[in-house]
């Protein structure tokens, strides 16, 4: 299933939407994605990941990497992260700790807007 | 290993397209064993893994899989032949993965390239399933 990446804007925050499967074929195509959103980003970004049916370490590696350009960047950066697997990779990754996770787009949204 | 009876053996390039192939055929597997869908879930990030982990450290040619399924386990090993040699690093998130999700997981060189083996018996290895 290949990776489809949507990109809105709420409010004043981009969401940039993932669906599909995420892995070493498609983290070019996320990085292009990510890196987009980032760019068109002002102070806040949402990464919402309900629609990701796979995610492996290449995956998590480039959300990573889009954090880390967001901190430098002055970005508020903020995930939707849906129970089950998912959660359990950022888990044992260590990145749950890491990064700011939210279970719908609202909380999301408001979490990265409320501090900038 | 490839030549006991239950085991599966494929062959795909190494090339990051072709691990999808891999994933899918560990999840077919997994189900003909009753594992549930979170160990299937799991075998299938074991597997990518493992191959992603050969694939980066420049795997050429193919990505050799032979996949033993017996009782409620499943045995995997992948080997690929790595020209630039040395052995794996055992370091970063594919790593801290394979050893979080898989019951046993090994690295070893030998004449026809590198081997990633990885044991993974039905039921969670996590203690706390999030």
């Amino acid at each position: 299933m290949e990776l489809k990446i949507s990109q809105r804007l709420v409010g004043t925050t981009v969401v940039v939407a993932l669906s599909g499967e995420i892995d070493l074929a498609s983290a070019e195509q996320l990085r292009s994605g990510l890196v987009a959103g980032e760019s068109d980003a002002d102070t806040s970004m949402v990464i919402d990941l309900r629609g990701v049916g796979f995610i492996d370490s290449t995956g998590i590696g480039e959300l990573v990497g889009c954090r880390r350009r967001c901190l430098d960047a002055g970005v508020a950066l903020a995930f939707v992260v849906p129970d089950g697997t998912m959660r359990k990779i950022l888990h044992v990754t260590g990145m749950d700790a890491v990064f700011d996770m939210h279970h719908d787009e609202l909380a999301a949204v408001t979490s990265v807007t409320i501090d900038g | 290993m490839a030549d006991r009876p239950g085991a599966v053996t494929i062959e795909v390039p190494a090339q990051a397209e072709y691990v999808a192939v891999l994933r899918a055929a560990a999840a077919v597997i997994a189900s003909r064993l009753d594992f549930t869908l979170d160990d299937i879930d799991d075998l299938r990030i074991l597997i990518d893994e493992a191959a992603s982990v050969l694939l980066t450290s420049g795997a050429e040619g193919a990505l050799h899989c032979v996949i033993e399924a017996a009782g409620e386990t499943i045995r995997f090993q992948i080997r690929a032949d790595v020209p630039s040699g040395g052995t794996l690093p055992e370091e970063g998130f594919a790593w801290s993965i394979l050893r979080a999700l898989a019951h046993e997981v090994t690295s070893e060189t030998d004449a026809e390239g590198q081997v990633i083996a990885v044991t993974r018996r039905r039921g969670p290895v996590l203690d706390s399933v999030l």
